[in-house]
């Protein structure tokens, strides 16, 4: 902001929280009438869209092994406190390794609400055989915050085939939180 | 924020959209002069940062959307309405979840004013050891537009069952399109 003269009157280019601006309020059905608020009040009017918190938990190493029946096995967590309310968008993913033609499925859950999963991924196939690797899909949720609430964000992991057993690893939950 | 006095005007703690401002106008003609701004005016005289999050809009429904099969062809399972507020990027986030009968499986489509703009996999309902109302996740479908200021986008994600069976059916549910608008 260009600094100048008014009537003799200086403009400040940096402003502080306690400057007062004069306002004509006319809020009210009456004649207007002035008014003062402070830079702080006329500063929150401004939208100032921010990403406030960014939480990225990653295990590159195996989780156990489960199998079938197996309750789902949390295989990543993380909490997050929202700074100021907004907009959580929370990316999770995870890769495995399986035994024999097993298959795998994961899942999100924020506050031990399941809330999304990933399709059954199939397990390799006879040329590929044990110890093969596989990737997974992306899961993505969007959610609604309340400001200084705390959020238990879990990717957890399913077998689905009978016999075989599996692994994950590379396991990755992504939180941000928008305000805008 | 504290209310205060300062000689014979009063002062608040929360500022009104149809508050004015005395600001000096020195734009015509080199003669100052006095007018009023609102305060949404005011505000967009303020400097943003240069990239930011302008707007978010979640649109999910976690009920389920009711049986479909293959006769049905394309359905829309989900839509959100979202205008530009200032011109950007829209990114589209949009996906389902289904549950099946037999084998059934589904893929999913991403429309944008009437256009088809992205396909998902079909995904396969593997129901070897599940059987029937297994619940299934589908692919994630991402897409990013330029956007105009004030225009109106129609953003629909649909499914379609594409098994072989007309007998087998799917049930879209948690169906949701996330759109957020990037300014830069």
């Amino acid at each position: 902001m260009a600094h100048k003269e008014v009537d003799g009157l200086s403009t400040i280019p940096a402003l502080s929280g306690g400057d007062l601006f004069p306002v004509y309020d006319v809020s009210e059905a009456v004649p207007e009438r002035l008014k003062k608020i402070t830079a702080d009040s006329l500063i929150s009017y401004v939208p100032i869209p921010t990403i406030t918190i960014c939480s990225y938990q990653q295990t590159l190493g195996y989780s156990a092994s489960f199998i079938q029946f197996d309750p789902p096995l949390v295989i990543e967590s993380d909490t997050v406190v929202s700074q100021s309310g907004g907009v959580f968008r929370i990316f999770a993913f995870s890769e495995f390794e399986g035994v024999g033609s097993g298959e795998v499925r994961f899942q999100l859950a924020v506050d031990s609400v399941d809330v999304r999963w990933t399709n059954v991924q199939p397990y390799g196939n006879a040329s590929q055989g044990n110890a093969s690797l596989f990737g997974e899909g992306t899961m993505i949720y969007m959610m609604n915050t309340i400001q200084g609430v705390s959020y238990d964000i879990e990717l957890t992991a399913t077998f689905t085939d009978i016999t075989w057993s599996a692994q994950a690893f590379n396991r990755n939950l992504f939180t941000c939180e928008y305000v805008y | 924020m504290a209310d205060k006095q300062t000689n014979e005007l009063v002062t608040i703690p929360i500022l009104s959209t149809n508050d004015l401002f005395n600001i000096f106008d020195i734009t015509e003609g080199g003669s100052e002069k006095i007018k009023k701004v609102d305060a949404i005016d005011l505000i967009s005289y303020f400097q943003l940062p240069a990239n930011y999050i302008r707007k978010v809009t979640i649109q999910e429904t976690v009920s389920s959307y009711g049986v479909i099969s293959r006769l049905d062809g394309k359905v829309v399972i989900q839509t959100s309405v979202v205008t530009s507020q200032e011109g950007g990027i829209f990114r589209i986030d949009a996906g389902s979840e289904f549950e099946v009968t037999g084998t059934a499986e589904m893929q999913l489509f991403l429309n944008i004013n009437a256009a088809q703009v992205r396909m998902g996999d079909v995904v396969l309902a593997d129901n070897q050891s599940y059987g029937n109302s297994t619940p299934y996740g589908a692919d994630m479908l991402l897409y990013m537009i330029n956007t105009t200021p004030s225009t109106i986008y129609t953003i629909q994600l649909l499914a379609e069952v594409t098994n072989a069976s007309i007998g087998w059916t799917a049930n879209p549910f948690r169906r949701f399109i996330y759109t957020t608008e990037y300014v830069y």
